[in-house]
């Protein structure tokens, strides 16, 4: 992402971090942390600290690619049928007695066509997203349902847990979730800041004229995006149906709207242009304290969506509030 | 009964870390047309936004009397009730709806919240009357051109029958026959005791109808003169606050070969099916050489170049050489490709990417060049930028500044580094000048004149009637879909392009 610095406001902590992209992310965290350090400090105790590692790594997993389709200004709504797809594809490749990278590279062919598609219907029809997306994922879940008859698959091979269930030495807690979400978020920062796809991808999602105008391959970009997100909601429906070592027809169920709102809190803009991986994570982070510390502070889990809708507002009203900062005024 | 309609004494204006407007005073009389002229970032606008209200009272430092009385605006409708209405220069006009709503919308007629719509029609005709616009009331906002659509947010103001009228660049959307309707609108409207704010880059225009001209400069208020005791180079000379000699660059380059030649252009009309905007066009272009094309707004002539560059391609026929040899031009990447490169007509539109700075605009079109397969080599890049950056003269604080926070005259010179950075030999610019002050504008001629002296073949698309005399060694002009004139040094003449314009 490209930023402007201004010296003057830098002077306080406040006024540091206030001109970070993952600003709307870090506030809420530093609140709750506040909170809880007079709440429940056994909160701060690592073994919890891994546990919300672990969810957040779940979340970010989709959410990293994610934020390359939001920064392109788009959004897709089909990840939650597409994790539920990717589940019970695998699975049934599993009982059909495919290998296990076999079973994972036909979702990720499935999954490359049902991006290849979205692109295509929003792209050639110049269709808007929201709407286009919210009908393929009826549309999928249908699927999902026909083919399973809403019973979930379970005999899976005792091989396939270990990458959900396991951790890098076994017997101790080192996820091996948490350290997939970790290379991949190395992996998509460079890519990001660094290379010239990232810097096309923000390109394209600031004005997309323009970038045609340049030269760059406007489409490419478009579909790239689209197709990352479906083949990473799949492979995240694969983990979750090794971490249950079954594939629920559901389990992909409202997540496309948690990973959205996730990346949004991360500083992301939904308008397009700019966003940050350091933003998502941090936003995926939140997620899971929130849960967390709801629970570890004694207030009744009824109050979870509640805090969330809070906390996705107040975040947007802070990056809003920092990039009008950011702007100075003639 | 005084004369004085408006009295603004010792406004000041500050924003954090810029001080805006600084103890400016004016004055301005009942049936007088004051212009205010300045560079961009002189003030002009923030003083304007100080008196329509849309700075309040509280914001800024200064005194505000209207007909004598000392006034306090907490709000535009403050304003508007003391008889003080803006055009401002971005259209601020209702697509989706009619004529007639969008000339009385917030002023319909009708009572008890109901809206009388025979009486709103029939002013509405009595309006598109006066500004001789051939429409019906009911037509919708969409349907018109945007020349036509700002002639309706004129007339909005004016239905209100202000005292004071302030007019922001109001003709930078207008042919010359909708400006002279607006002129004699203007005189008109002064003989009846009504006065004018008319703030504009352009200067023949303003020597044509105010009474008194205003000079702002970097927030203060320079001089004022009454319009027959002073000279257009007085002018820019104060609004610049140096000399500025060779406004126009000229240049000794001996016009060379054939670089482009463009045959049977035909493009569709992007808003009338069924016709042609361009019909079996052809013209040619030489190393070193600026072509100029004249033609009325809505001619065809951006969309000429931009179905030559690959960007318009739908229904669009045509045949290209570079150079003698014939080559296919499908989109914007073989464009550039073949050496070419287009300064678009609306910046903000696709000409920058509003949230970059100044650094990954400037390098857009070259990150494929910069040295790293996939990587940005970010060295080698600041490098480049940097040297441009300081070429095209671009003032801003750092490469790192947010092109948001830029004068379009400094937001077009990056624009012109990103084209340049690419090193092409056939540039088109369409209306390159457009809404940049003065001192931009010089700087903007001079790196063409350089870029020509290079070998750089250049057409430029201008509605500038100077510009394009004193800047085209050769002026083509379109006209229905056809080049209706063709003219060579000192044919170029004000007269013969606009005789071809509307033929």
């Amino acid at each position: 992402m490209v930023e402007n610095r201004d010296r003057s406001l830098a002077k306080s902590f406040f006024g540091l971090i206030s001109q970070k992209p993952y600003f709307s992310g870090i506030v809420p965290l530093l609140i709750i942390f506040a909170v809880m350090a007079v709440a429940n400090p056994v909160f701060f105790a690592a073994d919890n600290m891994i546990d919300m590692a672990r969810t957040a790594s779940y979340t970010f997993i989709l959410a990293a690619p994610y934020t390359f389709l939001m920064i392109l200004g788009n959004i897709d709504l089909t990840m939650g049928a597409v994790i539920s797809l990717g589940g019970v594809v695998c699975a049934k490749c599993l009982l059909s007695g495919m290998s296990i990278p076999l079973a994972i590279l036909v979702v990720v062919g499935v999954c490359c066509i049902i991006g290849v598609v979205k692109a295509y219907i929003i792209f050639h029809f110049n269709l808007p997203p929201f709407i286009i997306t919210l009908g393929l994922q009826y549309m999928i879940n249908g699927i999902v349902l026909v083919w399973t008859e809403g019973i979930a698959i379970t005999g899976l091979p005792k091989e396939f847990k270990i990458v959900g269930q396991g951790s890098i030495f076994p017997g101790t807690r080192f996820f091996t979730t948490i350290l997939i979400a970790l290379i991949e978020a190395a992996i998509f920062y460079f890519l990001l800041e660094k290379t010239k796809f990232g810097r096309s991808i923000c390109a394209v999602g600031g004005n997309r004229e323009t970038s045609r105008m340049a030269g760059i391959r406007v489409n490419f970009y478009l579909y790239a995006g689209h197709i990352l997100v479906s083949v990473f909601a799949g492979l995240l429906g694969v983990l979750y149906a090794s971490r249950f070592a079954s594939a629920i027809t559901t389990i992909g169920s409202g997540k496309e709207l948690t990973t959205i709102a996730a990346t949004v809190i991360g500083g992301t803009s939904m308008f397009g242009g700019s966003g940050t991986i350091v933003g998502t994570l941090i936003g995926c982070f939140l997620f899971a304290v929130i849960t967390n510390a709801l629970i570890m502070a004694g207030v009744s889990t009824y109050w979870q969506n509640f805090v969330f809708g809070l906390i996705l507002i107040l975040a947007i009203i802070l990056d809003k509030f920092r990039r009008d900062a950011a702007t100075r005024i003639n | 009964m005084s004369e004085t309609i408006l009295e603004m004494r010792g406004v000041t204006k500050r924003f954090p870390g810029v001080l805006a407007l600084s103890k400016v005073d004016i004055t301005v009389n009942k049936g007088e047309i004051l212009a205010i002229c300045g560079e961009n970032g002189a003030g002009k606008s923030t003083l304007m936004k100080v008196l329509n209200g849309t700075y309040v009272a509280g914001t800024y430092e200064g005194d505000i009397y209207v007909d004598g009385k000392h006034v306090r605006f907490h709000s535009i409708e403050d304003a508007q009730k003391s008889g003080i209405e803006m055009i401002s220069q971005e259209l601020s006009v209702l697509l989706d709806a009619t004529l007639a709503e969008n000339i009385f919308i917030g002023n319909l007629p009708g009572k008890n919240g109901v809206v009388d719509f025979k009486t709103l029609y029939a002013e509405t005709e009595k309006a598109l009357k006066t500004i001789k616009l051939d429409a019906s009331p009911k037509m919708m906002g969409r349907r018109l051109n945007s020349g036509q659509l700002q002639m309706i947010s004129i007339m909005r103001a004016f239905v209100k029958k202000p005292k004071l009228l302030v007019l922001d660049e109001p003709t930078s959307a207008l042919t010359d026959k909708e400006t002279e309707i607006l002129m004699s609108l203007l005189r008109d409207f002064r003989s009846q005791g009504g006065s004018c704010i008319y703030i504009s880059h352009k200067l023949d225009e303003v020597f044509q109808i105010s009474d008194r001209i205003m000079v702002m400069r970097d927030g203060e208020m320079i001089n004022s003169h009454k319009v027959d005791k002073v000279s257009m180079d007085q002018l820019v000379a104060e609004m610049v606050g140096r000399e500025i000699t060779d406004f126009y660059p000229k240049v000794d380059f001996e016009i060379g070969e054939e670089t482009l030649r463009v045959e049977n252009l035909t493009i569709p009309h992007p808003s009338i099916p069924g016709k042609n905007i361009i019909e079996d066009v052809s013209f040619s272009l030489h190393r070193g050489e600026i072509l100029g094309i004249g033609g009325l707004v809505g001619a065809g002539r951006s969309e000429s170049l931009e179905a030559i560059f690959g960007l318009r391609n739908k229904g669009v026929t045509k045949k290209i050489f570079v150079n003698g040899k014939e080559t296919r031009i499908r989109n914007t990447q073989d464009a550039i490709r073949a050496g070419m490169g287009f300064l678009t007509e609306e910046r903000k539109t696709n000409g920058i990417i509003w949230m970059f700075d100044i650094l990954s605009n400037m390098t857009l079109a070259v990150l494929r060049d910069i040295p790293g397969k996939y990587v940005i080599d970010k060295k080698h890049e600041k490098k480049i930028a940097q040297e441009m950056f300081e070429r095209v003269g671009v003032k801003a604080p750092s490469l790192k500044t947010l092109v948001v926070n830029l004068s379009g005259g400094n937001q077009q010179k990056v624009i012109l580094g990103k084209w340049l950075l690419k090193s092409p030999k056939i540039l088109f610019l369409d209306e390159p000048t457009r809404g940049i002050d003065v001192g931009a504008k010089a700087e903007v001629y001079k790196i063409m004149g350089q870029l020509v002296e290079q070998g750089v073949s250049i057409i430029m698309v201008s509605s500038d009637m100077p510009e394009l005399l004193a800047m085209s060694d050769r002026c083509i002009v379109f006209s229905n879909g056809h080049i209706t004139g063709e003219f060579i040094g000192d044919q170029i003449t004000d007269e013969n392009i606009m005789k071809a314009a509307i033929a």
